[in-house]
């Protein structure tokens, strides 16, 4: 359980004049549900990119199981079992609910090009099973109607819903979710965290969640993190970190400015 | 009615007609004019694979097409090689130089793509209209050998028809597999958003390069069949309107779509060449109808006529959200504090 399964050591980052990350650290462990809390712009989803290898950092370093990965390309990322959901909506929109998913199981797919062409029994059962794994994502995330639907036919909890299901057909070890409940209202983000937690026990995840309804995360989270202005400020149990000073000082302001 | 064409059942429908109608003796001039068609139904269905499934706006298939018809009329005018080889070796020169030329293309957007494709275009026309001594430049090469394998020579247009229909009909076939299959379905994702795509394990540049070196290999083909069933091959047969005639195929017919690839064909090749002695003006005009045609088109159908889902790349997407909001059809997109707002209630 508290074995760092990933750690990210002195994490620098700059866009333009603007040093969004500044020296963080942070170690996840296996199996926990670490929450990030931090108010816009204190870098949260730059650590994700930075992590997820859409973004290389300027300096620091990302390590995997020991393993040195930064600045591995997403790709990589993803087939040493990372996973990650959007803050805006990613979704493959000329694509069905199925196909979504099913894109997600990508790296398990047959690929070759003559394997492909000449499809033999063996690569047709492959096809069907996988097809089989996504219908059953589908039904675990409560779309199981919804496969032949087009994303963009979807309602926007149910969008969330399916990127969360595609992410999980890459069968991850750890799962980066970036605001699963941004513009939801309270009883659909109860849901869809009820939901989160679940699959977590169920495949056996590391989860690590951004949130900005602080409330929500300390209900699913074991453990947070918060950030302000590119830096660590507290790290705790949740109800350690929503008392801490600073924490407060950077969502409310301090006493002097107010 | 989509669902039927896009059908195995739909497939093979198409193919008993087309197999049949060399029997019901249409005249040496229709066969022809099929014939013609199915040779760039192989170009349509290569540009669709790049500009459908994948995404990319490229605008130099002519080039391509022409790379595999030089390259295949060269090997048997100077080696006396074997139509068979002439044809794979066609094929292959044109899906590496395909590859080679999209390796620097994909650093940039794809807006840029076009112009880096369109200028390859140019250059192999320049190349094949002044390298006197390899091409004979602008008199061309005449006396392609005609197609010959295992023994059969293709001597009258029911011949080729027949060559023709068996290579094309398994160049479908087996780009439906790809399509069908993971890689299509990497193509997709990549289309319609690379940086989820990464996220799931595509590795987009590989993709993007072989979408680019199918796409190529079935110019290529197309180009080699071209050259050995007119028997002439000349620089003015690659012009950069021809690229641009091959994107209206892939866009008009409809995108990521194999019944779509082929009416494309059907609809910027037959019409106007069926046409040719009454209304010659038709090929003439060709490159600005089919533009005119794809501009009304954009506003409804982005995708094309037989895409059975929205499958058009981002820029197509964008263009159409665009005329649709300047004629009035769509008013502006909610901003995201909107959109909240819209979602909360």
């Amino acid at each position: 359980m508290n074995t760092p399964i990933l750690a990210c050591e002195n994490i620098e980052k700059s866009f333009g004049g603007v040093r969004a990350l500044r020296t963080v650290s942070v170690t996840f462990r296996e199996g926990e549900i670490l929450g990030i809390i931090g108010p816009n712009g204190s870098g949260k989803t730059t650590l994700f990119n930075i992590i997820s290898g859409h973004e290389a950092p300027d300096g620091g370093t990302v390590s995997l199981n020991g393993h040195d990965v930064t600045g591995k390309p997403p790709h990589k990322m993803a087939a040493l079992g990372l996973a990650r959901t959007f803050q805006n909506l990613r979704l493959f929109e000329g694509m069905s609910a199925l196909e979504n998913v099913l894109g997600g199981g990508h790296l398990r797919a047959p690929r070759g090009l003559l394997e492909q062409m000449l499809r033999l029994p063996s690569t047709a059962a492959r096809d069907r099973a996988a097809r089989e794994e996504a219908q059953t994502l589908l039904n675990a995330v409560g779309l199981g109607e919804h496969a032949r639907n087009f994303a963009t036919d979807l309602s926007y909890g149910q969008t969330k819903r399916l990127e969360l299901a595609r992410a999980l057909n890459t069968q991850p070890r750890i799962l980066l979710l970036d605001e699963p409940t941004a513009g939801m209202n309270d009883r659909q983000a109860r849901e869809i965290l009820e939901l989160v937690k679940d699959i977590k026990e169920r495949f056996a995840l590391t989860l690590v969640v951004i949130e900005h309804n602080v409330p929500a995360l300390v209900w699913l989270a074991e453990r947070m993190v918060a950030l302000d202005a590119g830096e660590v400020v507290c790290e705790g149990t949740p109800e350690e970190v929503v008392q801490d000073p600073h924490v407060i000082a950077a969502y409310l302001g301090t006493g002097a400015e107010a | 009615m989509l669902d039927f064409l896009h059908s195995r059942r739909g497939a093979a429908v198409f193919l008993v007609i087309l197999a049949v109608i060399p029997l019901l003796d249409p005249g040496r001039y229709w066969l022809h004019v099929i014939n013609v068609t199915m040779i760039y139904a192989l170009v349509s269905l290569g540009q669709n694979i790049i500009t459908g499934w994948c995404g990319m706006l490229t605008l130099g298939q002519a080039a391509f097409f022409g790379l595999g018809a030089y390259t295949s009329a060269l090997l048997s005018l100077t080696f006396g090689l074997p139509f068979i080889v002439c044809f794979f070796a066609a094929g292959i020169m044109a899906s590496i130089v395909g590859a080679l030329l999209s390796l620097p293309c994909l650093r940039v957007r794809t807006d840029f793509l076009s112009l880096i494709t369109i200028a390859f275009n140019q250059l192999f026309f320049v190349v094949a209209n002044n390298w006197m001594s390899l091409t004979r430049g602008p008199m061309g090469l005449p006396q392609v050998p005609r197609i010959e394998f295992f023994g059969f020579a293709a001597w009258s247009a029911t011949d080729h028809y027949y060559v023709f229909l068996v290579i094309v009909a398994l160049a479908y076939f087996a780009v439906s597999r790809i399509t069908g299959g993971a890689t299509g379905r990497a193509w997709e994702m990549i289309r319609d958003d690379e940086v989820a795509a990464r996220a799931v394990g595509v590795d987009v540049v590989r993709y993007k390069v072989l979408a680019f070196a199918v796409g190529c290999f079935l110019a290529g083909c197309a180009g080699s069949l071209f050259a050995h069933y007119l028997r002439l091959v000349s620089p003015d047969m690659f012009l950069l309107e021809e690229s641009l005639i091959a994107m209206q195929m892939a866009i008009l017919g409809g995108l990521a779509s194999l019944p779509g690839a082929a009416l494309g064909a059907f609809l910027m090749i037959a019409i106007p060449e069926a046409l040719r002695s009454s209304e010659p003006w038709l090929i003439t005009l060709r490159p600005g109808i089919g533009g005119a045609l794809l501009v009304i088109l954009m506003i409804w159908r982005p995708h094309g006529l037989l895409s059975r889902r929205n499958t058009a790349p981002q820029s197509l997407r964008a263009l159409s959200a665009w005329l649709r909001r300047g004629i009035g059809l769509d008013r502006a997109p909610r901003s995201p504090a909107e959109r909240d707002r819209d979602n909360l209630r």
